[in-house]
């Protein structure tokens, strides 16, 4: 059987011209699922995505070095505060595919506490859903990308069985997992979007190991191999290399054109809907820049909460180095899992928790990240090391960071060939996330020790930009109400990781997937079709 | 402590590449990479210095340090995935620049010639002092960012040289046309070299 895209690709795309019923920008985790769900509902469809549609065949290959750029966002983004907030790979997508053509596939629920944070706590921001609004949905997302997991999952709240079955675990697994075992500490086979068994033209995973750097073997369900095929099969045209630059307001305060630049010309397009889904720094920049006589502080910013609340998680990578070789590159990054420090717990000076994860970085970036781990790690020393690599494997976590109002994304002096400004990112973490990190280092250790680790190295750093146009049910204090439509403007929705109002200790693609066709659903009930 | 496995040969780098069938046009780009020494430096700072930082930096390496050098100069203004700079600091295209001639202006001052006159363990110094933070330069100049930036381009450029992958005994890319990954000979091999590691 045929990959999907062998079918409905580029090729056997359908056009469309004039006014459309949605224009989506970003075609990442959000855009690409919103595509094919209004599709397949008869909307005519338009997706804009800034980067390239890349050929899974002829454009992914395992080299890194090369790969570096391909599929990121790595535009100048001038940054301060005392977390550097790194910018591009792995976590800004740019292309047809978005932030899911470099994801590790870790595909996790956030639980119900995670939506509650500041009913719970009193701290942070309570999200205007609960779980059980997004729940269904993330029944249909993973049953769509044929999710593999554990049979059960001994922690979290109570769901349904995983469409396919756990990947195997391996050496680091093994080792990391009888260390945790040492300290109670229970573990599973991570859930991941990555088959292991084929699904549509999908083959299974291969053990190529070079999932964040494009899977080949489209066993990782990256947007570009499920979600945009379907679309496009729908009847979704996708614009690939259109950079948005403005939105459009008539006299009502509905957007009016989304004005884009592709092929070395500008373009202007008219839709019923526009979606706002290109993520936490430039979904703010957008507003921002979109700024006009009637809007004077930008678009949808009535509240002045756009750009705010920008968040990361808390992701020191251990890297932990073994007396016999565990060839961390050998399988899919993340296998291992554990979920036992996640959501608040007592005894705990903090709010939030992490989840464990195994991983792995290839040659370069193992390198880079090592040798940021300490000073005075160059040289014969850090040589000596590298040819040590085989014996490495990666412990990573993913740590809850709070909604902050001064974490934010802005406009700077600069502008860049468009004429757009540079945004500028400021970004602190609070004594929350200090405390959370110093736990988190203590606990990371423990479990490597007791897992026979010879060394272990600890590169700090956050993971998974969050935040920056806050969900909520107040238009005095959010940007997108429960329903992700603008307090502002009739036909403005904003739908991605950037309407977060915690960031929950698990990755959040999930969680975007699920709220974008929650979105889906609530446009076709309430709009149904508008052309 | 166990001993890593053996140090495994270029030539067998090779000839596992061609076993895997890895795509054969990533087979030519690696080769290439091995060739990289040939090319001088011309953009970004004197040749003899960026050699001696990339020498000092990666003592040990396999990969010659005048491949790292030319690898420095050739993608140091690019932003290779990363396009975040610290607010208040140089960006890389004049950052990196400013800090080798900052290396060289300051060996000069101190001891009448350039950077690559000096003995390793004062160029080490040197380095450490960059390192830390503590070497002056133009307005926007932090050695501490500088240090981090050129060493991270040494060890991409180390690690995505065939030499580079072979002392670190990583055996290189897998993707070959129609994406079948191991045979069964290397399966059985890594089974052994790595118990646990299971079926693939």
């Amino acid at each position: 059987m045929k990959p999907l895209e062998a079918t409905h690709g580029r090729a056997e795309m359908r056009t469309h011209s004039g006014k459309v019923d949605a224009c989506i920008i970003g075609c990442g985790a959000s855009g690409a699922v919103l595509a094919k769900e209004l599709a397949e509902a008869g909307w005519s469809v338009v997706v804009l995505e800034a980067g390239p549609w890349l050929d899974t065949d002829e454009d992914l290959r395992q080299d890194e070095v090369e790969m570096l750029g391909r599929f990121d966002w790595d535009d100048r983004r001038w940054i301060e505060g005392n977390e550097a907030l790194p910018q591009g790979h792995p976590r800004d997508g740019r292309g047809v595919g978005g932030g899911t053509i470099h994801y590790g596939g870790v595909a996790l629920r956030f639980w119900p506490e995670d939506f509650g944070r500041y009913s719970r706590d009193g701290v942070g921001r309570d999200w205007p859903i609960r779980y059980e609004d997004l729940e269904p949905y993330y029944d249909r997302v993973e049953r769509e990308l044929q999710l593999s997991g554990p049979l059960s999952m001994p922690w979290g709240p109570k769901r349904t069985k995983y469409p396919q079955g756990p990947h195997q675990q391996t050496a680091r697994d093994h080792l990391v997992a009888a260390g945790m075992d040492r300290l109670g500490i229970e573990s599973v086979n991570t859930p991941l979007a990555i088959l292991t068994g084929g699904h549509e033209g999908r083959s299974p995973c291969m053990n190529y190991g070079y999932c964040q750097w494009g899977c080949k073997s489209r066993a990782k369900a990256s947007m570009h191999v499920t979600y945009v095929p379907k679309a496009v099969r729908a009847g979704t045209e996708i614009r690939d290399r259109a950079r948005v630059t403005l939105l459009e307001t008539d006299e009502a305060g509905r957007i009016s054109g989304v004005v884009y630049h592709r092929g070395g010309a500008e373009h202007r397009l008219e839709a019923s809907v526009v979606i706002l889904a290109a993520f936490c720094v430039e979904d703010p920049r957008l507003l921002l820049h979109s700024a006009s006589s009637q809007y004077p502080d930008g678009i949808a910013n009535s509240s002045g909460m756009v750009g705010r609340g920008i968040m990361a998680h808390v992701a020191d990578a251990f890297l932990a180095r073994f007396d016999r070789p565990v060839h961390m590159w050998s399988t899919a990054p993340g296998t291992l899992l554990s979920q036992h420090p996640y959501g608040t717990q007592p005894g705990r000076e903090y709010a939030g928790g992490w989840s464990w994860m195994t991983s792995a970085l290839f040659p370069g970036e193992f390198a880079q990240r090592l040798a940021a781990s300490g000073s005075g790690l160059w040289g014969r020393r850090l040589t000596s090391l590298l040819e040590r690599y085989p014996q490495f494997t990666v412990l990573g976590d993913e740590g809850e960071c709070l909604w902050y109002e001064d974490n934010r994304v802005e406009l700077g002096d600069e502008t860049d060939e468009f004429g757009v400004p540079v945004p500028r990112i400021t970004f602190n973490f609070h004594e929350n996330e200090h405390a959370m990190r110093r736990d988190i280092r203590r606990r990371g250790e423990e479990i490597l020790e007791a897992a026979g680790a010879a060394e272990v190295f600890v590169s700090e750093g956050n993971d998974h930009t969050m935040g920056g146009c806050v969900m909520g049910d107040d238009p005095a204090t959010s940007v997108v109400g429960p329903d992700l439509r603008s307090w502002d403007h009739d036909n403005l929705y904003i739908c991605d990781a950037s309407v977060f109002p915690s960031s929950a200790g698990a990755q959040p693609s999930q969680t975007v997937m699920a709220l974008a066709t929650r979105l889906a659903d609530h446009l076709r009930r309430t709009r149904g079709t508008p052309g | 402590m166990r001993q890593p496995s053996r140090h495994p040969t270029i030539d067998e780098f090779w000839m596992r590449l061609r076993r895997r069938q890895v795509e054969p046009d990533l087979r030519e780009a690696l080769a290439a990479r091995t060739h990289r020494e040939a090319r001088r430096v011309e953009r970004v700072g004197d040749h003899e210095t960026v050699v001696a930082v990339a020498a000092r930096l990666l003592d040990g390496s396999d990969v010659p340090p005048e491949a790292i050098a030319a690898f420095i100069d050739e993608r140091y203004d690019e932003p290779l995935g990363y396009g975040s700079e610290q607010r208040g600091t140089l960006p890389r295209p004049s950052l990196i620049p400013a800090g080798f001639a900052v290396l060289d202006r300051g060996s000069r001052d101190a001891s009448g010639g350039p950077f690559s006159s000096l003995a390793p363990e004062a160029q080490d110094a040197v380095l450490a002092a960059a390192e830390a933070g503590r070497l002056d330069g133009p307005e926007g100049f932090d050695s501490a960012l500088w240090f981090k930036r050129v060493r991270d381009l040494a060890l991409l450029a180390f690690a995505s040289d065939p030499r580079g992958m072979v002392q670190m005994r990583y055996p290189g890319p897998s993707y070959r046309p129609g994406h079948t990954w191991l045979d069964a000979q290397e399966v059985a091999q890594r089974e052994r070299r790595a118990p646990g590691y299971l079926t693939l």
